[in-house]
């Protein structure tokens, strides 16, 4: 039995957002600080011939202007450092004065005001010579295509292989084969703080930045790198952080400030800086979800068993590499889903393009993935005539059964009890040892001859943690004072609070291990000075992570505290499992210690006159291992249920030739709350991972998953027609469905 | 960051001669004005900022005559019980404006000097037939609406003048009325295309008094006089209706933008002119069977 883990708790910052106490980066005002201003390149590929920053800088007011010449090392990137900080000439690196988006940053202004520094901007004077602008993937990946990045030889940067039996040969021998072609859309992450942050050097000398981020310790690492100082010279410390998503993942302000800091202490000049982005700012500024074009054939037995997947998948880059290769390696394995299929293909590629850069986004590959499995199932079923659980029941992968990369799961393989699960909740019933939705469980059709409603299904596996041999741990500090007995626990740890109530299930997680009360227990969190690494809030991970890295240290210091250290602090780093690549040739890999597995039941509305679609009610079972806290797990489905409903009838983000058309809210639509299903059902499942901490598993991106695919087969129980490309707007819905009859 | 000057009269008299001023804008609610202010669209020169003349503001009903004053704003067109029981076409695109509190903020003046095509008050008060009330220092005039809407952001007001009140005779009991939009999504969201509709039914079943009017599908808000004419005298049917749809296809001139195509507006606003005009006739029908109970 546990105490304090598995409760409803209120968040530990509750009280602080509600009363807008909180200070967000933007919030913060700091004694003398001055004002940065970034010039973005507004241009979608392009070469920087000349940068005349002179009247700038002779404006009253103006501190500094800099540019690529005054980047000590003009490069970074997450996985590969294949972005100027900084765009222009001058750099030693070559090709560094080029602008491949058009939210490259060519020059950072810092002034006495924000307005003279807008001012100053934009008394830049830069020129280009413009250059071919490159924006379908496909066309980037020919021979001839123009390379964006010409150093790297290719347009392609990233590219795996699955081959499992032989798919080819399987597929010729299928009772049943369903082609389908898949197009997801990009997404932006609209959290709601736009990029902020201030830089000042602290006390010890530090370039500090205080930001919102996901990883304190990368943007520290980041920081560093690009201005080519130690570790140890630069501090990173995270505030209240507005949302994230996957949207703070890779830098935005974090280089740039360090380098004003940086320069302006070169001068003399000892005040922070700081930097607010607008929204417009924010929208072509940072990432989007990958768009992904997936081409694949399923082929299956009579009975429903599927015996081969031949899948190509095309994921559009942007302009710069970001996680894309992980996204990637994630779409590759789940494009085939959550099924035990003998005979695998998958080629998948990640290509350069002008277009935005595509990286992070809740899920990580996992829906784009999902969409193309889950459709194709329940294309399956229809080929068939089957019901789609069913179908699902009979291939979903089991204890020891066989992954697409030739290995299987990690032990705790639960999706066969969460289909059930979710099914039998929507109404689905066992008949004669066969699951079926019986009419009088259907959805309930109304009077009017123009509404249709239809029921769908689809479910999801979701790893937790970096994949595929990416070094994972993740540290925690615990220091406890008093002298007989406990009176307070401190616990050091840079795991972020973006929202999703990290903080709250630290110290849940810490009092438990303790055996003390949540009241006794303190967090100092998120600051590279004065906590170790955590890596990032992402992959779902933080809770698993950090729960074995706080277990860990609990021990260690109770031990400690029983040996009469006054105070007892111990500092554990967790590393779990490890993990290995694709093998270049077969794809075969050990690819994730961990998962979480989700399925979905949704009930729409559509009006087949207009193709508006209303989501009436949405079941989600999601096996979490162990709800640390309910209704922060609750808060995470219905956060990602909603967030996939944008994703998939609304979020529509336009790029034309490499400009942005939805620069502002009021084009790039996000749901309100009259757009969000009617209902979620939340039904939190426990089965253990048994290497998870008190058996919890992630669970934040695993809901976001299956919605897309569980909406389009509800569409087409309501319309008979199938929608392999989303959003569902009135328009495609409209066309879709007069195309389908 | 913009300067500007700004001036806050508190009567008519003093705003007409704030308005003599050049380059003199109006800001009412400003749910138009400052948004546009932001992105540098908009750069006055002089705000003159009407939101205490309290002259412009609220809902009078004499007799038949209503008169809404410029300032009123949806929230309270929304909560009115007259306008509601008598003319809910209006109710109902006031319910649709923004969100809650955008409603509390735009004004019904600030709808119609606005202009746009798919202003959301403009299709109910074209079906009531509705005329604007134009002041000056030189005095007032008046100006059936679709007369004063002359395009996108164009009006026909001129240097010095403001909407002082909008005017329309109360529909009688018998009239049914809707309106109906479509949007991207469901609340704060601008007309992918919207619809107004008003009929009455006459003693034989037939419809009577057929007024049509589109949003979002024009370089204005349009009545629709070649579907009102296909319609009137007719007895509704399935065909009739269809007929109607395809004939406000004709009749409107849409575009492409980054909410919806030309196409799909189409025939969007076929079925919802018609839609309308269904909801329309069952409020009238009900009220001839409250009549003759
Ligand atoms: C979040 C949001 C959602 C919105 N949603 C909708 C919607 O769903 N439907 C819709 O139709 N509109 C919508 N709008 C637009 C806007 O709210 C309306 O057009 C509103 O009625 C404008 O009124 P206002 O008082 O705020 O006008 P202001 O912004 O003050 O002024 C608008 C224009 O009218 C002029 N003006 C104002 N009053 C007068 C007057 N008495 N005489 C002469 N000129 C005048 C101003 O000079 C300006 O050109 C939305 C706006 C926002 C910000």
């Amino acid at each position: 039995m546990t105490e304090v883990v598995g409760k409803i708790i209120q968040r530990v910052d509750a009280v602080s957002k509600v009363r807008g106490e909180a200070l967000y980066p933007g919030d913060i005002q700091m004694d003398g600080q001055v004002h940065m201003k970034i010039l973005f390149s507004h241009r979608p590929h392009a070469i920087v011939k000349r940068i005349d920053t002179s009247l700038a800088e002779q404006m009253p007011g103006v501190l500094a202007v800099l540019t690529a010449k005054d980047v000590p090392v003009n490069e970074y990137g997450l996985i590969v450092a294949d972005q100027p900080v900084l765009c222009g000439p001058g750099a030693s690196k070559p090709f560094t004065d080029r602008v491949r988006f058009v939210g490259d940053q060519v020059a950072v202004i810092v002034a006495e005001t924000e307005a003279i520094a807008a001012q100053a901007r934009d008394a830049i004077h830069v020129e280009y010579e413009d250059l071919p602008i490159v924006t379908d993937p496909l066309a980037a990946m020919k021979p001839d295509a123009f390379l964006l990045h010409p150093d790297r030889g290719s347009n392609v940067f990233g590219h795996y292989r699955i081959r499992k039996g032989d798919a080819e040969a399987a597929l010729k021998e299928a009772y049943v084969v369903v082609e389908g072609v898949y197009d997801t859309p990009a997404q932006e992450h609209v959290f709601l703080q736009p990029e902020a942050g201030l830089g000042y050097m602290d006390e010890e000398g530090r370039v500090t930045v205080v930001v919102a981020g996901q990883w304190t310790h990368e943007d520290q690492e980041q920081i560093a790198h690009a201005l080519n100082l130690p570790l140890e010279r630069v501090r990173v410390i995270y505030p209240a952080i507005g949302g994230a998503f996957g949207g703070r993942e890779d830098m935005s302000v974090q280089i740039v400030l360090g380098l004003a800091v940086l320069r302006l202490s070169e001068r003399g000049i000892h005040r922070p800086v700081k930097i607010v982005w607008t929204r417009e700012e924010s929208m072509f500024g940072h990432h989007k979800r990958h768009p992904y074009h997936i081409r694949t054939r399923w082929g299956a037995t009579r009975e429903g068993k599927i015996i081969a997947a031949d899948v190509d998948v095309y994921a559009d880059g942007g302009a710069y590499i970001y996680t894309s290769t992980k996204v990637l390696g994630n779409a590759t394995l789940m494009c085939t889903g959550p099924y035990e299929i003998p005979n695998v293909r998958v080629d998948s590629y990640a290509i350069y393009t002008n277009s935005i850069p595509n990286g992070a986004f809740r899920g990580f590959g996992g829906p784009q993935g999902a969409f193309a499995a889950e459709s194709q199932m329940n294309k399956l079923a229809e080929a068939l005539g089957m019901d789609p659980v069913e179908i699902r029941r009979r291939n979903l992968l089991q204890e020891g059964s066989l992954l697409s990369v030739g290995t299987p799961l990690p032990k705790g393989v639960s999706i066969q009890a969460v289909v059930e699960a979710c099914a039998q909740e929507a109404g689905w019933q066992l008949e004669d040892a066969n699951y079926v939705l019986p009419e009088n469980k259907k959805p309930v059709q109304i009077s009017s001859a123009h509404k249709k409603r239809g029921r769908g299904f689809a479910c999801a596996f979701k790893n937790v943690g970096f994949s595929f041999g990416a070094p994972e741990n993740c540290w925690a500090t615990i220091e406890l004072h008093g002298k007989d007995k406990v009176e307070e626990a401190v616990l050091y740890h840079a795991g972020a609070e973006v929202g999703q109530g990290a903080h709250t299930v630290f110290l849940q997680m810490a009092a438990e291990a303790l055996g003390l009360p949540l009241t006794r227990v303190r967090l100092v969190a998120s600051d590279t000075a004065v906590t170790e690494n955590s890596g990032s809030v992402s992959a779902s991970r933080m809770t698993f992570m950090a729960g074995n890295a706080i277990r860990g240290a609990a021990q260690e210091a109770l031990q400690k505290w029983i040996n009469e250290e006054r105070p007892a602090r111990a500092t554990f780093q967790y590393r779990p499992p490890k993990t290995t690549p694709y093998d270049p040739e077969t794809g075969k890999s050990e690819p994730n210690f961990s998962y979480g597995y989700v399925a979905e039941a949704v009930d729409i509305e559509v009006d087949v006159e207009t193709g508006q679609i209303r989501l009436l009610n949405v079941i989600c079972a999601d096996d979490v291992g162990k709800a640390i806290n309910p209704r922060l797990v609750q808060g995470q489905i219905e956060g990602a249920v909603v967030q996939a409903a944008g994703y998939a009838i609304l979020e529509n983000f336009i790029q034309q030739n490499g400009e942005v058309i939805t620069k502002t809210l009021s084009t790039y639509l996000i749901p309100t709350v009259l757009d969000i299903p009617d209902q979620v059902q939340s039904v939190i499942m426990e089965h253990p991972d048994p290497i998870g901490p008190w058996g919890a598993r992630g669970m934040g991106e695993m809901p976001f998953l299956p919605l897309v695919p569980a909406i389009t087969a509800a569409l087409h129980a309501a319309t008979g027609v199938w929608f392999d490309r989303f959003p569902l707007t009135p328009e495609r819905v409209l066309e879709g469905l007069q195309q389908g009859k | 960051m913009q300067t500007f000057n700004y001036l806050r009269p508190a009567h008519l008299d003093e705003l007409c001669q704030a308005l003599q001023q050049p380059h003199a804008k109006i800001v009412a609610g400003g749910t138009d004005v400052l948004p546009q202010m932001h992105t540098g669209r908009l750069q006055p020169a002089l705000l003159v900022d009407i939101s205490r003349v309290s002259e412009l503001e609220g809902i009078r009903i004499h007799n038949t005559q209503v008169e809404i004053g410029a300032l009123t704003t949806f929230a309270a067109i929304q909560a009115h019980p007259t306008l509601r029981a008598a003319a809910p076409a209006l109710t109902q695109a006031a319910q649709w404006v923004g969100a809650p509190m955008t409603r509390q903020r735009a004004t019904l003046g600030g709808n119609l000097a606005n202009a746009s095509p798919a202003a959301d008050a403009v299709p109910p008060l074209m079906i009531y037939n509705a005329e604007v009330t134009l002041t000056s220092a030189k005095g007032s005039r008046s100006l059936p609406l679709a007369q004063f809407l002359l395009g996108p952001g164009q009006t026909a007001l001129q240097r010095g003048e403001f909407i002082q009140s909008v005017r329309f005779e109360l529909p009688a009991e018998d009239l049914g009325s809707a309106f109906l939009k479509i949007g991207p999504r469901r609340g704060m969201t601008i007309a992918i295309v919207s619809a107004a509709a008003a009929v009455r039914l006459s003693p034989e079943g037939r419809l009577e008094q057929v007024r049509v009017a589109v949003g979002a599908s024009a370089p204005t808000v349009i009545r629709c006089p070649q579907t009102e004419n296909l319609l009137h005298g007719q007895l509704p049917s399935a065909e009739l209706w269809q007929s109607a749809a395809q004939q406000i296809a004709v009749e409107i001139s849409p575009i492409d933008d980054v909410r919806a195509s030309r196409a799909y507006r189409r025939r969007a606003a076929g079925v919802l002119a018609v839609r309308a005009l269904q909801a329309a006739l069952s409020q009238a029908q009900e009220a001839a069977q409250a009549r003759t109970v």
